[in-house]
């Protein structure tokens, strides 16, 4: 008897659902017609709201960067929509959970695309997910802002795919010029398997065979891995200058951790900024000497902000949800927003084409990062990345750094001659 | 004799469903997209059933022979110009030998160890593809491949990958069904059911494991390559661990042993999952709550339950006659 | 160098081991398979900030508090969700998926209690390393194979000495005639499933001030520790830890010495090798084939 009822309760539950599938699909018909009328030129008047789709990984391994990214973007178009929103029409966001998958990323696309007839979306972080899906995305002509910082997927002829986020590609000959401030002559490496890791290393080594520093070693590591204690030892027995990292958020802190705990006292540049979450868990003292190139860094407290957008928007980020941003993820989501109510406002319409066009015509924008422009061409926001260094959990202007508390970093290592 | 009849109507629908339904869906992209992969796990979870089901031997690794079907596929098709409906077949034998291989290796190992074996190798093989030798897979930025073309005909919308979907799991579907029912199927199910006895019997058990795991294989790998050449795209994370765990998920949903178990179990889950695709982050939490319900309450699977409970009634119903005899001689025919 | 490594291959090791011992322990006494020790062993971590650096209680105090909880869990889950399958005699994999459909409720809902960013594990010790002459390692380390050498030895007298331990033995051999001998089975296997939880929970405490925690954290190695455990012979304690901290090191020095690209590779081509050529492990255990 106990079976039978809960095997009709599952076969309900399953009737149901399909019912519902077929339901939305029923009712996404209606906004088929709407938005093909849309299409036919009778302008931006698509509905009552514009539709943002956005799908990220909010569980799994890059949950964390993935639900700040959400939070921050929802924060945009809260304030987006105060402010009249798009063009008169508020703005709507529909959410999805990638969870790290390529299967759940295409399956999920495709919804936002021929379900929720979304016509703007923000894309994924993970350079998998985006591989997966952004072509689907630029063919049906869905204005596109993505969020990963891989160099490799905007290399994809998709017009309609844009980034408001910084291409990790541009970093690694300004990591070469700090080096070479410094008179440093050697590094190890040491970076991660995935894609946006991998390939900022690859063009990074071949920019310090190019530039004559000497490459002593390269240790690398697979996401999900917690021990590199083999490769750190490795690192500082290479007796390199300095130290290079190209690693996923989490690993960042436990191998800067590591390697200070191996006795590794120098420079350490790294490929992203590295941000409050993982100074939190590398410690202040560990952290100090972590240097790199960025458009951003995350802060402790309002308070110790420089930039006047980038206090407003950790400002706000800490009124709603009760702390600051710990991450960079949060920044890409909202200047990905501002970027979209830019063009919007430059074209006059929320069309996707129009979006697309007035997109290339952004410049002078500032965005929490430095001023946004996209008239190169290349669909990049970001061209010019400051430099930064740790220093007794702070984050300090590279050179500042240099003219002031370098030779202090020299005697505290022992390092000066 | 009746019993046949009795389901005709119900077969009707389905082939009803089946043929109707992407007519109905053809303005809706994403539910086609769906009944693609409906149609993609039923293979890949009939070939789970092929090993598990009917010859009893448990696989945590066939994310390993989905992910060789599809890498096997793509890069026949990359490096060697292999026309895409080819190189799906060949990459799923080259899954099917290598399953055979690991079914040789590991046919001493009872159950338990079994389990760890394979995912042993799923786990090897996805590192494998995701740091291969001189960046033959694109490691783990993934590789973009074509459609899947036949005769010069690309099928590079679901609409048309329905049908020549829909025309693969039947294939597949009657293939299984010729298998276990031949004498093999039936060497299959007493190895299943007592080793020991098998053995006994004259079976060479090791042959029929090593036949099991190759049929097995390749039906998974066929669906691996089938699923990126929809998708046109290949990635290492579509083949993770997790992944293995989807698949026998699907065939105990469904129910083991039958023909009718995986088809229920994928299109269960699937569509479960896509219902809980609001929920955002907490559709993973409540997809584990529901998968422990399943198991506990319902261990047979939806299908299999559902089955038992329709026989027993019938039992009872002719509890006088003497249909006994059928109804045992059915449940061994499916 | 040498001495470096081989700190850092031992703590790993002991961490595998601690795991390997919980899939030996569940082994022994109810002759089945766990998925879940992995998960258990972030929640361990997850519950070990909660109460050693949120609620500012004294680090043995939260460990044992700790344990506590996760024991009570292990036999919680034995209870509700094993128990009732072996009721049914259901096949074994039925148990297998059982103990994944867990992990995955543990790994999610620990992010919806504990958030998504990984959490910074304070130092139990107040200082963050020890340098013996150009060596530096974390006292943590140190803590690790300590505690990791005392479990096993722990849970071999525990199992081989006591009436528990015995009763605990007897109920995997032949639970009817275990328990026509007056022996509790059903607690029995509940406190080995409640004991292997504790382990889980007490090696999630001791990386987590390593690593720091996060919900992933004990996937990896929650599936290397079943190498461990048939390296060393499954379903035997001494071969759980002897197996981790092989393959620890194993681990340590062939990532340093030949390359880090291939490192994951090892713990399961190990396993490989093992099962098809000495199934029984380093100890001999006569647990495995048919």
């Amino acid at each position: 008897m106990k079976k039978k009822l809960i095997s009709l309760i599952l076969a309900g539950a399953m009737a149901l659902s399909l019912a519902a599938c077929g339901g939305s699909a029923g009712g996404s018909s209606e906004t088929t017609t709407a938005a093909g009328n849309a299409a036919g030129g009778s302008a931006e008047s698509s509905g009552d709201t514009l539709k943002i789709g956005l799908y990220n990984p909010l569980s799994g391994a890059n949950a964390a960067y993935g639900t700040e990214l959400r939070d921050a973007a929802l924060l945009a178009l809260d304030y987006i929509n105060e402010q009249g929103g798009f063009n008169g029409v508020k703005g709507e966001m529909i959410v999805y959970d990638t969870q790290g998958s390529v299967e759940e990323a295409v399956k999920v696309a495709s919804k936002l695309i021929n379900e929720d007839k979304v016509t703007i979306a923000i894309g994924p972080m993970n350079s998998s997910e985006m591989f997966a899906s952004g072509a689907s995305l630029n063919d049906a002509g869905v204005y596109t802002l993505g969020c990963g910082t891989s160099p490799t997927w905007m290399q994809e002829d998709w017009p309609y795919v844009f980034r408001a986020a910084v291409n990790n590609g541009v970093t690694p000959p300004l990591i070469i010029d700090m080096m070479k401030e410094l008179g440093y002559t050697s590094m190890a490496g040491f970076y991660g398997q995935d894609d946006a890791s991998l390939a900022t290393y690859e063009s990074f080594k071949k920019l310090c065979e190019e530039a004559g520093i000497e490459v002593k070693d390269s240790e690398s590591y697979d996401q999900g891995d917690t021990d590199y204690s083999a490769q750190v030892a490795n690192i500082v027995n290479s007796g390199a200058d300095c130290v290079y990292i190209s690693v996923n958020g989490e690993t960042g802190p436990v191998i800067v951790k590591q390697l200070r705990q191996y006795g590794y006292d120098g420079i350490i540049f790294d490929k992203e900024s590295f941000m409050t979450a993982q100074v939190a868990i590398a410690g202040a003292d560990n952290s100090s000497y972590v240097a790199f190139a960025n458009p951003y860094v995350t802060y402790n407290t309002v308070e110790e902000i420089d930039f006047d957008n980038m206090k407003d928007f950790c400002q706000r980020f800490k009124d709603k949800y009760g702390k600051m941003p710990q991450t960079d993820s949060a920044y890409r989501g909202w200047d990905a927003m501002l970027v979209l109510w830019e063009a919007s406002k430059i074209a006059g319409s929320n069309e996707p084409d129009a979006l697309k066009d007035a997109t290339h015509k952004i410049s002078g924008l500032e965005g929490l990062g430095g001023p946004i422009d996209f008239t190169p061409g290349d669909r990049e926001a970001y061209h010019d990345v400051r430099k930064f260094v740790l220093d007794n959990g702070l984050n300090v202007e590279w050179t500042k750094w240099v003219a002031e508390n370098y030779d202090g970093f020299l005697s505290a290592t022992g390092r000066e001659k | 004799m009746d019993k046949t009849k009795k389901m005709n109507p119900l077969m009707l629908a389905v082939i009803a469903a089946c043929i109707g339904l992407p007519f109905v869906f053809m303005g809706a992209p994403f539910i086609l997209l769906i009944l693609c992969y409906i149609e993609i796990y039923i293979i890949a979870v009939s070939g789970l059933d092929i090993v598990f089901g009917y010859c009893g031997q448990i696989s945590l690794g066939h994310a390993a022979f989905y992910a060789i079907g599809a890498y096997g596929s793509v890069l026949l098709h990359k490096y060697y110009n292999v026309p895409v409906f080819f190189s799906m077949l060949i990459g799923a034998a080259i899954g099917a030998v290598i399953g055979a291989i690991v079914a040789y290796t590991c046919s001493n190992l009872v159950f338990h160890f079994l389990s760890l074996a394979t995912q042993a190798v799923g786990e090897i093989v996805y590192i494998l593809i995701s740091h291969s030798p001189g960046n033959i897979t694109g490691n783990f930025v993934g590789m973009y491949t074509d459609s899947v073309s036949i005769f010069g005909f690309k099928l590079d919308n679901q609409f048309k990958f329905y049908w020549f979907g829909l025309v693969c799991v039947l294939i597949f579907l009657a293939l299984k069904q010729a298998l276990i029912n031949s004498r093999t199927g039936r060497a299959f199910m007493a190895i299943r059911e007592n080793v020991k006895a098998a053995d006994g019997m004259g079976i060479d058990v090791r042959m029929y494991k090593v036949k099991a795991f190759a049929m097995s294989a390749f039906y998974t790998a066929f669906a691996g390559a089938l699923v990126t050449h929809m998708t046109k795209y290949a990635s290492p994370d579509s083949f993770l661990y997790k992944q293995s765990v989807m698949f026998l998920t699907m065939l105990l949903f469904g129910g083991t042993g039958s023909l009718w178990g995986p088809i229920v179990g994928s299109i269960s889950v699937l569509v479960i999952n896509e219902s809980l695709r609001d929920l955002q982050n907490l559709q993973m939490l409540v997809f584990g709550v529901l998968m422990l319900i399943v198991i506990i309450a319902i261990p047979g699977g939806i299908y299999g339950t559902a089955k038992e409970y329709y026989d027993n009634l019938k039992a009872k119903k002719s509890a006088g006659k003497t249909d006994a005899g059928t109804a045992v001689s059915e449940k061994k025919g499916v | 160098m040498f001495f470096t490594l081989l700190i850092s291959g031992l703590v790993i090791g002991s961490i595998y081991g601690l795991i390997a011992l919980g899939y030996s322990m569940i082994y022994k006494s109810s002759g089945l398979l766990s998925f879940m020790q992995g998960d258990i062993m972030t929640l361990g971590a997850f519950l070990g900030i909660t109460f050693y650096s949120y609620a500012g209680l004294p680090f043995p105090v939260a460990l044992l508090l700790v344990v506590l909880i996760s024991i009570a869990l292990g036999f919680a889950i034995e209870k509700g969700v094993i128990r009732p399958l072996l009721n049914k005699n259901t096949m074994a994999i039925y148990i297998v998926l059982a103990t994944i459909a867990v992990s995955y409720i543990v790994q999610n809902g620990s992010m919806l209690v504990w958030g998504t960013i990984t959490l910074n594990f304070p130092s139990i010790f107040g200082i963050s390393t020890i340098k013996v002459g150009n060596i530096s390692f974390q006292p943590e380390a140190l803590m690790c194979i300590v505690v990791g050498f005392f479990c096993m030895f722990l849970l071999q007298i525990f199992m081989n000495k006591t009436r528990i331990g015995t009763s605990m033995r007897a109920a995997s051999m032949d639970a009817m005639a275990a328990e026509s001998c007056g022996i509790d089975v059903s607690l029995s296997t509940g406190l080995s499933w409640g004991l292997s939880a504790g382990l889980a929970a007490i090696a999630g405490m001791l990386i987590g001030p390593i690593y720091g925690v996060y919900t992933t954290l004990g996937a990896t190695i929650g599936r290397k520790g079943f190498s461990s455990a048939v390296i060393g012979g499954y379903g035997n304690m001494y071969g759980a830890i002897v197996g981790g901290i092989l393959l620890g090191l194993v681990e340590t020095f062939g990532t340093s010495y030949v390359s880090s690209t291939y490192r994951n590779l090892i713990a399961y081509v190990l396993l490989l090798i093992f099962l098809l050529l000495k199934p029984t492990g380093i100890f001999n255990e006569k647990a495995i084939r048919s």
